[in-house]
């Protein structure tokens, strides 16, 4: 299974209209081959065009050019958002449950599914389920985001910035429990990060973005799980440096909009 | 302990009113222009007796009348206008084809001052209680409309993103993403418009009515009783706490708007 092609994005391009009506190049002849149970990391720096990526990829941003080549079904997406990675007006219980509500699932097997899926994040489920998101801490939040994509039972799993806004602690608590879940369940995860290390720590490849424009791809010669000693061993410190020449320059503008015409 | 305090600072804070206010009737003012609390609450209520056709009703018994015909008016105005305002903010969201139209129409009510239209709803409908009422109900969808709007284009994108993502339809993303992210901002609104809605109603009965506390004011002016206006005035100040109090509990049991750390 994990030769399986899940999709391929061909010289996809996507632009982005300025209110002024200018079209700005986001992303320029991308070409990536996702394969099923794979985990991939995009690194890249600010409008490098990585949440681009992410947008296509889940279906809300268009492609101007290239294709989209998916090998079976269309796979079932779910993202985990950096922002508000949840609906501040529904509780822990009712987030998680959200994709079984819209696919008409009775209460009870919501209720039923939710505690599970607490249980599954790391989550006490007669302490949380009834929370609101703005209760919990921000480690908490992205364990309860991520128990609401894997409800969904996606094929692919989306995550922007996963652990922007963690300390160390909660950020390697939450890579650990992510690789955890990914061993045993069949599906594949694109991680955008600007973390270099916790590009490593998860990708099978590390694939950098600059300027919209893939500038080199890193294979991670690294076992399942990653644990803290892989963190702190010699591979990783190599490999790091070598993520590192995946450039972190901010886009030039202008530069874009002239490689987009 | 919150609410004890709070009633221990409402009490406290309308003894200090009554206080400056007699103080001021005896020492400052003139008493025929600015009567005393004993007078406002005493004579002032007996007089309004005079507005019974029978004459056998006491002043407060009128006064309650004319009240909760005011009552009504802002109760059904308010309502139904709030529901259409809500709908026609949501519709707009739902049908993006009509968005622009709906948009534009909200920048054009918001811009004309709603007293100013009064008039003409005073021409279009005469003295009738309809036009009162319809005038209620078009300043109510005004205030809620424009603010569901504004509420609308300030959802944040990932929410309905999050939704799409998972599949959901468009009527899900209404009922289940866009309600609920609004409710803070039109309750917002519809907190706006209760205060308001006293004085489209005054403004309302003032000119056209023959019933409610506006048409009694416009008595009392008419004939310069300025005890009788003290005290419509110190009505409306009760009948809006009461409401805003009515609105506190209600929406501090709802759900989330309840877990809202800036909620009122």
């Amino acid at each position: 299974m994990a030769d399986e092609t899940l999709l391929e994005l061909k010289d996809v391009t996507a632009n982005y209209k300025s209110t002024t009506g200018m079209e700005s190049c986001a992303l320029s002849s991308v070409s990536i081959k996702l394969k099923r149970h794979e985990i991939i990391a995009v690194v890249g720096g600010s409008g490098s065009g990585k949440s681009t990526l992410l947008g296509i990829l889940s279906g809300i941003k268009t492609i101007s050019a290239g294709q989209i080549e998916t090998f079976g079904e269309r796979p079932r997406v779910a993202m985990m958002f950096q922002n508000n990675p949840l609906f501040p007006w529904m509780n822990v219980e009712d987030n998680l449950t959200y994709s079984l509500k819209l696919q008409a699932i009775n209460y009870a097997s919501r209720k039923k599914a939710a505690q599970e899926m607490c249980e599954l994040v790391g989550i006490n489920p007669n302490a949380y389920l009834s929370k609101f998101p703005r209760e919990l801490s921000g480690g908490e939040q992205r364990r309860v985001a991520l128990g609401m994509c894997l409800l969904h039972n996606a094929d692919l799993l989306l995550l922007d910035e996963p652990s922007t806004g963690l300390d160390d602690a909660n950020k390697w608590r939450f890579q650990e429990l992510l690789q955890k879940i990914w061993i045993d369940r069949p599906f594949s995860v694109v991680v955008v990060t600007h973390d270099i290390e916790e590009a490593i720590m998860l990708g099978a490849r590390v694939i950098g973005l600059k300027d919209g424009r893939v500038s080199g791809i890193i294979d991670v010669p690294l076992s399942y799980p990653r644990t803290q000693e892989t963190r702190f061993s010699k591979e990783v410190s190599v490999l790091r440096q070598q993520a590192s020449s995946l450039s972190f320059d901010s886009p030039d503008k202008k530069q874009k909009i002239n490689e987009c015409r | 302990m919150n609410a004890v305090k709070r009633v221990i600072s409402f009490i406290l804070a309308t003894a200090l009113v009554l206080l400056a206010w007699e103080l001021i009737a005896h020492k400052v003012a003139n008493p025929k222009l600015f009567p005393t609390p004993r007078y406002v609450f005493t004579e002032s209520i007996n007089s309004f007796a005079q507005f019974d056709e029978i004459g056998s009703a006491t002043g407060l018994s009128v006064l309650l009348q004319h009240t909760s015909q005011t009552l009504l008016r802002i109760i059904i105005g308010t309502t139904l206008g709030s529901l259409l305002g809500l709908a026609y903010a949501v519709a707009g969201f739902y049908w993006s084809s009509i968005r622009p139209i709906s948009n534009v129409f909200a920048l054009l009510f918001r811009s004309i001052p709603l007293l100013v239209l009064m008039p003409l709803f005073v021409f279009w409908f005469g003295g009738s209680p309809v036009g009162i009422y319809t005038w209620l109900t078009f300043a109510s969808f005004t205030v809620v409309a424009t603010g569901a709007i504004d509420a609308i284009a300030n959802v944040d994108l990932s929410h309905i993103q999050k939704a799409q993502i998972l599949c959901a339809s468009r009527t899900q993303i209404t009922s289940q993403i866009i309600l609920p992210a609004i409710a803070p901002e039109v309750i917002s609104a519809y907190k706006a418009l209760m205060g308001f809605s006293w004085a489209f109603s005054l403004g309302a009965e003032f000119l056209v009515a023959r019933s409610g506390l506006g048409y009694l004011a416009s008595y009392a002016y008419m004939y310069a009783n300025m005890g009788q206006l003290l005290l419509i005035m110190v009505l409306y100040g009760l009948l809006g706490l009461l409401t805003f109090a009515m609105l506190h509990v209600i929406f501090s049991r709802t759900g989330w708007l309840a877990q809202n750390p800036l909620k009122q």
